[in-house]
């Protein structure tokens, strides 16, 4: 795909223009507003908080815009979509997928591989993609679970020499430091490795569409898919699936409008040239925490800009089709990922001035760090608008008075505010009714998003939830903020990626109830300023007051499904299923719908295989041999802690303790071997009952896969 | 069913002898020996061998017996199969998973004489591989020159991060900035 310097500059100018009206619009509105009656410091810091925010609204605005603008002309010329050709059947090069995981749904990660595994069968491709399972998991019962799922899941797709599985045994700079560590490995022997999250599913025609697409454009070294969310099941997964679904192509279209072949890597459904990635996107440590240096956690944005610094392109095939992604179950896991891409994202501040870098990739970066910044941003917004409000309110004519714009429009001040806020207002919802309207307008797609009507409808219920959301989001995301550069700590646990136990209300009273309280507090010194100031930031307060409620409720699967039955906030994935996500559906059902162990075994069930069954054992044990071949017998400590398994079984073992024997091959064959040998007399309970239960277990094939 | 009805054991009680069928039953079906059948003929066969040896003299567990007399039989048995005799029990394990032993030919398991060739042969070529082939590239990070950024505000990060007094000072400032602003705010 070739688009010269020259083209691409003329866009720039034309989005960057775009935005920059918008922006001294706003401004110069707002600057008026504030300027009557003179201008303090409050005001002066009010106006300089607001002009980034009405920045970043114009942005979204403008991409909207041109996106808009793309799409009613029938696609962006420049995208790299184009280059796919109709009957292209030139043989294509042996493709690598890889799949990062950390103790995630092993079903999920190996049912949804299933599918795609299958799904290049059917195209009579599946011999040019080999897949990775590259697992950093230290949960030891989820590691067994993945070995034995893997052995499984080769017998019945034939996919031994095919789909590996490598564990790390020292998980390294997390998922970039995973994926390194494969490439160092087997980099070598691929041009092109496709990378995959937990919760990918990418259809095998979408594969190898990106597999030629890169072979069409040699100077292209990553390109980006826009997944699509599917199979949300509680009321948060659906909103946000409906809202991708319909307002994300128009954004993405924007996107490509201004970055074309200096785009971005979001981290998985991307395919990736693996020689230039070998070669230049390493990633170097940033100064900072732990002594000295520290990683980055979020490494996509790095490596796109690495890549580009490198002098390949980076494009976004936003209109592929059959590219898939999991989006969280509920508003507080939404916020736990939410605080790890917030670490990831400040950590780029570093790079915004890194030489060589592209001015494209320190505006993705600016970006990434913005979208969260901007949430504290707007909360200090709120906060002294309501300080100067009181101080107006103290004033006998308030801002009700004529003077520059307003006097020239011959409307009040008040009149003046009301017209900012509209226009605000219609900057953000815009991108919504461009969505809308294009969906509206196009009959197979109205149809698909379940008729005029209820689409409209749907988008009237997505407005009035994203409203409630908007404030606990934005003190969710201003308190990583604050704590992440302060230095703090907080840990939040891992996060869900399925709606299984999605919320209580424990979680939700512990998450939200400092927010409620700042809601309650804020609205009622509000209302005592002014009610009218109450009356005006109430959807602001109503979020925060209702937040334990709120986020309880959209944390649901019940409402989502009447919401189902009635046909709205549906998506066309939902109405003409794609045959991927229906496999991967049923498939997980079949899984789902079998009987688990019984309560005492269920947690440590993993352990529990490894120990006692010959043949879990035996996979387990040779994949340990293969990478430690020269282990010695196993010293005093492995010794104290066999004893201590056998003798109290796996629950009294910490998790670092369990870790350890399962990384020592001999230490495992022994504990093994031990187990059927001791007399019931010296070994826990908890292992006496496992020996009868497993009896009951094994009758079916005793795989995880069929747990 | 000769053999079963015929072996009475000369010693041990009935319970220990209980005990010890139960725990090489377990252990078969581990081994996903799921034919009842062939299940019973091996155990018998296991508890027959046991009491052959006769009473041992360091009063070792009937159960324990029983299951190194199994353990011992499967040795035997893998080292009939597979191309290296000694080599680790694990190796055979993992062949009879790999080829699905236990459900093509539920009557085999230790039993050299129904082996079918392709069972050996099968056992014989399973392996399990967590990649293909090392192909070793060196993957050097390079080194990206920060600008002004690590001059301007890393060494007020770092010292910020490093010191928890000026984190305390931090927060104690804004809290004093609090209270200054209810104390105005209620004037």
């Amino acid at each position: 795909m070739n688009i010269d310097a020259r083209q691409l500059t003329q866009r720039r100018i034309v989005f960057f223009s775009t935005i920059l009206l918008l922006t001294s619009v706003g401004t110069w509105v707002m600057a008026d507003i504030l300027w009557r009656g003179g201008m303090t410091p409050l005001k002066f810091t009010i106006l300089c908080v607001f002009v980034p925010l009405f920045g970043l609204v114009s942005l979204g605005f403008a991409q909207a815009l041109f996106g808009f603008w793309m799409l009613r002309r029938g696609g962006d010329p420049y995208r790299i979509s184009l280059t796919l050709k109709e009957d292209d059947n030139t043989p294509l090069p042996v493709t690598a997928i890889a799949l990062p995981i950390y103790n995630e749904d092993v079903s999920q990660v190996y049912e949804g591989l299933r599918v795609m595994f299958r799904s290049l069968e059917a195209l009579g491709q599946a011999d040019r993609f080999d897949f990775f399972i590259l697992s950093d998991s230290n949960d030891p019962n989820k590691w067994i679970e993945e070995e034995v799922s893997w052995v499984e899941l080769c017998k019945q797709l034939k996919g031994f020499g095919r789909i590996f599985y490598r564990h790390r045994q020292m998980p390294l700079h997390r998922k970039s430091g995973n994926i390194s560590d494969f490439c160092r490995r087997w980099g070598a022997r691929y041009r092109y490795m496709v990378i995959l999250d937990a919760d990918s599913l990418m259809s095998g025609k979408a594969l190898v569409s990106l597999v030629r697409m890169m072979e069409a454009n040699p100077r292209v070294g990553i390109i980006q898919s826009g997944p699509q969310l599917i199979r949300s099941e509680t009321l948060y997964g659906r909103i946000l699936q409906f809202a991708s679904t319909l307002y994300g192509p128009v954004f993405m279209a924007g996107l490509n409008f201004w970055q074309c072949k200096e785009g971005n890597y979001w981290g998985h459904n991307a395919i990736i040239r693996l020689a230039p990635f070998i070669e230049h996107c390493a990633l170097p440590d940033i100064p900072g925490q732990p002594p000295g240096t520290s990683k980055f956690m979020s490494h996509d944005y790095v490596e796109a800009a690495l890549m580009l610094r490198s002098g390949y392109e980076v494009w976004l095939a936003y209109d592929l089709p059959g590219s898939f992604e999991g989006g969280p179950p509920s508003l507080i896991d939404a916020a736990k990922r939410d605080r790890r891409w917030c670490k990831g994202n400040l950590q780029h501040a570093w790079l915004l001035f890194a030489k060589a870098f592209r001015r494209a990739s320190r505006l993705h970066l600016f970006l990434g760090i913005m979208s969260y910044v901007s949430s504290l941003l707007w909360l200090i917004l709120l906060v002294l608008g309501t300080i100067q409000f009181r101080r107006v309110s103290l004033t006998p004519r308030g801002y009700d008075y004529d003077v520059g714009l307003s006097r020239l429009l011959d409307i009040g001040g008040g009149r003046l505010a009301l017209g900012l806020f509209l226009f605000t207002m219609a900057l953000l919802l815009a991108p919504k009714v461009f969505s809308w309207w294009l969906a509206i307008r196009n009959p197979e797609q109205r149809r698909r998003f379940g008729g005029g009507w209820r689409l409209t409808f749907s988008c009237l219920i997505e407005q009035l939830f994203s409203m409630l959301m908007a404030p606990i989001q934005m003190l969710f995301h201003s308190l990583f903020v604050v704590t992440i550069l302060g230095g703090y700590e907080v840990t939040w646990g891992t996060q869900k990626r399925s709606a299984e136990g999605a919320v209580d209300w424990g979680d939700a009273i512990r998450m939200h109830a400092i927010q409620m309280f700042i809601g309650v507090l804020w609205g009622a010194l509000a209302w005592q300023i002014h009610p009218a100031l109450f009356w005006w930031m109430s959807p602001v307060f109503a979020g925060m007051v209702l937040s334990i409620p709120f986020s309880m409720f959209v944390g649901q699967t019940a409402p989502a499904r009447v919401l189902a039955r009635a046909k709205l906030l549906t998506t066309p994935q939902e109405q003409a299923v794609p045959h991927e996500v229906a496999q991967l559906d049923r498939n997980l059902a079949t899984v789902r719908g079998r009987i688990p162990p019984p309560e005492p075994l269920r947690n440590e069930y993993g352990f529990m295989q490894v120990v006692l069954d010959p043949l879990v054992n035996a996979v387990h044990v040779s994949l340990l041999r293969q990478r430690h071949k020269q282990r010695r017998e196993p010293g005093g400590y492995y010794a104290a802690l066999e004893d201590k398994v056998l003798r109290d079984g796996p629950n009294a073992l910490t998790r670092r303790e369990k870790m350890a024997l399962l990384l020592h091959p001999v230490s495992m064959a022994r504990l093994h071997r031990q187990i059927w040998l001791l007399p019931d007399a010296q070994l826990s309970p908890w292992w006496t009952m496992a020996m009868r239960q497993y009896n009951i277990l094994t009758s079916r094939p005793a795989t995880a896969l069929y747990r | 069913m000769d053999a079963l009805t015929s072996f009475v054991p000369s010693w041990g009680t009935a319970e220990e002898w209980n005990e010890a069928y139960e725990k090489v039953e377990n252990y078969l079906r581990a081994y996903r020996v799921e034919s009842r059948l062939h299940r019973a003929r091996l155990i018998q066969k296991v508890l027959q061998r046991v009491a052959d040896r006769g009473q041992p003299a360091d009063g070792t567990p009937l159960t324990t017996l029983a299951i190194r007399e199994v353990q011992a039989m499967i040795q035997e048995w893998f080292d009939k199969l597979l191309p290296e005799p000694g080599a680790s029990d694990a190796q055979g394990r993992l062949g009879l998973l790999l080829c699905d032993g236990q459900t093509r030919w539920p009557y085999c398991f230790l039993d050299p004489e129904r082996v079918p060739e392709e069972m050996i042969a099968s056992m014989r070529k399973a392996m399990l591989r967590a990649g293909p082939d090392l192909a070793i590239s060196n993957m050097v990070p390079r080194d990206i020159d920060l600008g002004l950024m690590p001059e301007f505000v890393g060494e007020a990060l770092e010292t910020f991060h490093k010191q928890p007094v000026i984190k305390a000072v931090i927060l104690w400032a804004l809290l004093l900035g609090l209270l200054a602003f209810l104390f105005w705010y209620t004037r």
